[in-house]
């Protein structure tokens, strides 16, 4: 098990290395950075000012060496300054910490109730329960994300709160500006701002999720070695809980983990809707402006993150499946 | 209905089976899968049931272990030493199973469960219908166990998962595992179909081992003669949902009554056979159990075909010797040695044959 | 138990079909055989729900193509008798929008472009998702490695990402430019899942045939496997579209996609998402026809899956 782990870690770190190459390219041709164009767009443009901002971006450069030369800062941590000279990695730090908090909690409640109602609606196929979960999962699996973010804005914040009387749920940021001071209330304040981004992403997640669930539950119970298990005499509670269920939840994991690049996604929009100061921002930021050290920072520190969830993904595969521990 | 009957005792007969129908649900209609099956168990007897894929007798088995799905529609008389089983409430189905009747299935690979070591999966049946056993125990007689079905190494064997056993060493943990519960009657489906046949010889023996360790009954359901052959005391051929041919397995093998059986007989090729013996292929195929005309199934393939059977299904009827049955109008023009050539006219080289049958299809 | 109870055929039917004594010709006991497209057919039908979006998806999709032209207002003009913000009124079904654009007009514009995005993006995807699933499960080893360790380095980054930082540029050239950066992104899991069937169909016994036959690689590959994984293509891009419309609408909120003058459904919905509250049918009214098209786009990817899997565990009362 454990050269399993270190096997899938030793083939991750050259996946990120090339990836990284790759993203240099395609951030690269994607534009001019934004203050170069600027000074390049002005009226009477200043030549000596346009070449400054040149060498600052090593333009005079081919692509390979300013890859290189960015690689080299990174290994040492250093994610260089974005256009407005702040330092790329700071940012990303700050960002990822809220955008995580949002996306850990929205993850594990989405698959708890993906496999609560996955299970359920696979024991008791065709039945009410069943139809009416398969009939919610594909409406909320339909919905383009930040439209379910500005209906739950409105419905979920501004009635609720008229409802209860005073404002429980906040609607934009991600914490007040004046946080309370004792615990408790600093807790209920983030949770406060924390309900409806969370409950957007894992109303769009565990739709996917439980759907996948049902069919695999489904699958498992009509297998071989279940109807073996009926054979013995266990019971219905025995053969659903030991026999099936495990094996049922091994391809729940490959799905879970091929879609965390859309959780992400989703975060981000989420993150704009209710606008939240995390990750999102710092993307649009840096697209719309042309940023290349923030969005290739930006989209290294994405795919290590992207890497390190697959690594455990596959770690909780493993455990579940002896067959692939080779 | 059967004359045989009457001539055994039934009151030492371990499993009664009395006109055992199961109907399935389908779009195209109803299949009628089994379509009356009567037969009788003795205690340490082992019986065999041949027929091809469609006979019927996998269902047949499977419904006497309740492990039909809830579209099976299950109807006639099922009864262990007495007490009727159709029907019977899911906890004694559940007591039931394992300890009484059990069974083997075709495919280790598939029928045992992957994640679960093997070890884990024989203790697990016994703790099921033992609460007060320590896991302990339970794992020490599961080791037992494999040691009796020649699992070498035994106790480092049991904490290995399936998929790191061979085909046969499977088949040898799944034996295991239905005998370790001791039940009176064993049910074997196809047990040696998925596996080579220098390992088939080998789980055939463990097969008939345990039976006499344990001193228990089987059922051993099979499309191979040769199987049976070795092991059955008396043999019942199905096919197209019913019996067709009941009777020892000498009277089966030696003297065969219902042209069917002929014809599986003749289709065999033989080690002792002097090598200028004919095969004889049946022609045709099984028919859909969903529409069947009325008279004999196998009237369309049958060299003896009269129109009798296009009107009437012959009902199992006693041959010379009452224990020996067959479901023929004209049973008795088999009478004697009959060589399957004699009765059916297809007989061919092998190279002529492709071609001959290419044009039926 | 002389006479079996089921017996279809009257007795002058089996008389008809009676043939000479003796081992005859094979009597037509199996039910009727069925070709493999019309079973699918049959199967997709009775599944009432997919079917029912099949009619609505086919209505919308018409509507969109024709519906602007049909309409009498023009979704980009202005008319000076139009009231400003205005809800839905009889004259304006869907209202009007701040400037005075008749929003129903728009819609069915942002429509026509939202569905002809769709339809490229598949079309794209489908290509490149087929070509590359079959060579890489195929021919195997070393090319299958490299195709797949270049799928898992698209799939580092979430699709939004590379698509927004692609469609900066590409959006500037048009929503055809877009549509082709969508579609290159993708077709992912359709390479996987064309893959892994060619992958154990290639084991099959007829691939060999075909091979001592002499049929080339490419021959074997169109001619033989991929009609054998039709079925799962065609689920796939099904779902792959409900992916593109779902992916532009999000590009579009970003302010990524589409561009003015151009219009979208996406483009629509987020320009009236700040009006939520005040002016409802600006936000409302192009989302539903959003998700009215991705769910029935959901619905009939189902049914088609219901359909085209043997392995059925409905059975009929």
């Amino acid at each position: 098990m454990l050269a399993f782990i270190i096997r899938r870690f030793l083939i991750a770190i050259p996946l990120v290395i090339v990836s990284s190459f790759l993203v240099f390219i395609m951030v690269a041709s994607s534009g001019t950075p934004q203050p170069l164009e600027n000074a390049r767009l002005r009226p009477n443009p200043n030549p000596a000012q346009i070449r400054v901002l040149e060498l600052r971006y090593h333009l005079d450069k081919p692509l390979v060496t300013r890859y290189w030369l960015w690689l080299k800062d990174a290994a040492h941590g250093d994610l260089g300054v974005d256009n407005n000279s702040r330092p790329v990695g700071e940012q990303l730090r700050q960002g990822m910490l809220v955008t995580l908090r949002l996306v850990v909690v929205a993850l594990v409640i989405a698959i708890l109730i993906a496999l609560v109602v996955g299970v359920v609606s696979a024991l008791r196929q065709y039945s009410v329960f069943d139809y009416s979960s398969t009939f919610a999962s594909f409406l909320f699996f339909s919905l383009p994300v930040f439209w379910l973010a500005v209906l739950l804005k409105e419905f979920g914040a501004i009635r609720f709160n008229n409802l209860i009387g005073h404002t429980w749920v906040y609607t934009v940021g991600e914490q007040s500006v004046r946080l309370p001071h004792s615990f408790w209330a600093r807790m209920g304040d983030y949770a406060g701002h924390m309900v409806l981004p969370c409950l957007t992403l894992v109303l769009i997640s565990f739709a996917q999720y439980s759907r996948f669930t049902r069919a695999s539950m489904l699958e498992t119970m009509n297998a071989d070695y279940v109807r073996t298990a009926t054979a013995k005499g266990a019971t219905r509670k025995r053969v659903v809980t030991r026999h099936a269920l495990r094996n049922a939840l091994i391809p729940v994991t490959t799905v879970v983990a091929l879609d965390f690049g859309a959780v992400l996604g989703g975060a981000i929009i989420t993150e704009r809707v209710f606008q939240w100061r995390g990750m999102g921002t710092l993307l649009i930021r840096g697209v719309t402006q042309y940023d290349p050290n923030l969005v290739q920072g930006w989209l290294m520190v994405t795919a290590v993150t992207v890497v390190v969830f697959n690594l455990l993904a596959d770690i909780t595969y493993a455990w579940l499946d002896p067959r692939i521990r080779l | 209905m059967s004359n045989w009957r009457a001539a055994s005792a039934n009151a030492e007969a371990i499993l009664e089976v009395e006109n055992l129908t199961v109907d399935f649900d389908t779009e195209d209609g109803v299949v009628h899968a089994v379509r009356g099956v009567t037969y009788s168990l003795m205690p340490g007897e082992v019986l065999g049931i041949v027929g091809e894929s469609g006979s019927g007798k996998s269902v047949s088995s499977m419904a006497l272990m309740g492990l039909l799905p809830r579209s099976a529609r299950v109807r006639g008389s099922i009864r262990y030493r007495g007490s009727e089983l159709i029907g019977i409430h899911r906890r004694d189905l559940e007591a039931m199973r394992g300890t009484k009747i059990a069974m083997i299935f075709q495919d280790p690979m598939t029928s045992l469960n992957p994640v679960h070591r093997i070890g884990n999966q024989i203790a697990e049946a016994l703790r099921i219908h033992h609460d007060d056993m320590s896991r302990q125990a339970a794992r020490d007689r599961a080791i037992e166990m494999l040691q009796l079905v020649g699992i070498p190494n035994a106790a480092e064997r049991a904490r290995s998962y399936p998929h790191e056993f061979s085909g046969g060493m499977r088949q040898r943990a799944m034996i295991a595992m239905t005998m370790v519960n001791d039940p009176d009657i064993v049910i074997a489906d196809e047990p040696t179909t998925a596996l080579d046949v220098t390992v088939q010889a080998q789980i055939l023996e463990i097969l008939q081992r345990v039976k006499e360790e344990f001193n228990s009954s089987v059922i051993l359901i099979t499309h191979d003669l040769g199987v049976v052959a070795g092991m059955a005391d008396r043999v019942m051929v199905m096919y197209a949902g019913k019996p067709v041919e009941f009777g020892t397995v000498d009277q089966i093998y030696e003297n065969p009554r219902m042209p069917y059986t002929l014809g599986l007989l003749g289709s065999l090729p033989r080690l002792d056979s002097d090598g200028t013996e004919r095969l004889t292929p049946i022609r045709g195929a099984p028919p859909s159990l969903i529409a069947l005309p009325p008279g004999c199934p196998f009237q369309p393939r049958c060299p003896l075909a009269q129109p009798l059977c296009n009107d009437v299904e012959p009902e199992l009827m006693a041959t010379d010797d009452s224990n020996h049955t067959a479901a023929c109008h004209y049973s008795s023009e088999l009478e004697g040695d009959v060589e399957a050539v004699e009765i059916f006219e297809v007989t061919t080289d092998d190279s002529e044959l492709i071609p001959e049958l290419a044009d039926d299809l | 138990m002389s006479q079996s109870s089921t017996s279809v055929t009257t007795p002058e039917d089996a008389e008809a079909v009676r043939g000479p004594t003796g081992p005859g010709p094979e009597r037509e006991f199996t039910v009727a055989a069925r070709s493999q497209r019309s079973m699918v057919a049959r199967r997709f039908i009775r599944h009432r729900l997919a079917a029912a979006s099949l009619v609505v998806l086919v209505f919308v999709i018409l509507l969109s193509l024709v519906g602007g032209r049909l309409w009498k207002y023009d979704y980009s003009r202005t008319y000076s008798d139009f009231p400003i913000n205005g809800g839905p009124s009889l004259d304006h079904p869907l209202g009007t929008d701040s400037v005075g654009h008749d929003l129903f007009a728009q819609v069915l514009r942002g429509a026509q472009k939202s569905v002809q995005i769709m339809l490229l993006v598949a079309i794209v995807s489908t290509t490149i998702g087929i070509v590359i699933g079959a060579v890489a499960g195929y021919y195997r080893g070393f090319i299958d490695a490299i195709l797949m360790r270049l799928i898992d380095l698209i799939l580092t980054i979430p699709l939004l990402v590379i698509a927004a930082v692609l469609s900066v540029r590409a959006s500037k050239s048009g929503s055809f430019a877009l549509a082709l950066v969508l579609g290159a992104l993708v077709w992912t899991t359709l390479a996987r899942i064309v893959r892994a069937e060619v992958l154990s169909l290639r084991e099959k016994e007829f691939v060999e045939a075909a091979r001592a036959l002499g049929a080339s690689d490419r021959r074997i590959i169109f001619k033989h496997l991929l009609p054998n994984v039709t079925g799962s293509i065609i689920v796939s891009s099904t779902l792959t579209m409900a992916t593109a419309i779902l992916l532009e609408t999000a590009l579009s909120f970003l302010g990524l996609g589409i561009k003015s003058p151009e219009t979208s459904l996406g483009k629509l919905v987020s320009d009236g998402a700040t009006a939520a509250q005040t002016r409802p049918w600006l936000f409302y009214g192009p989302g539903f026809f959003i998700i009215v098209i991705v769910l029935c786009v959901n619905f009939i990817g189902d049914g088609l899956r219901d359909a085209f899997d043997p392995k059925q565990t409905r059975v009929r009362a």
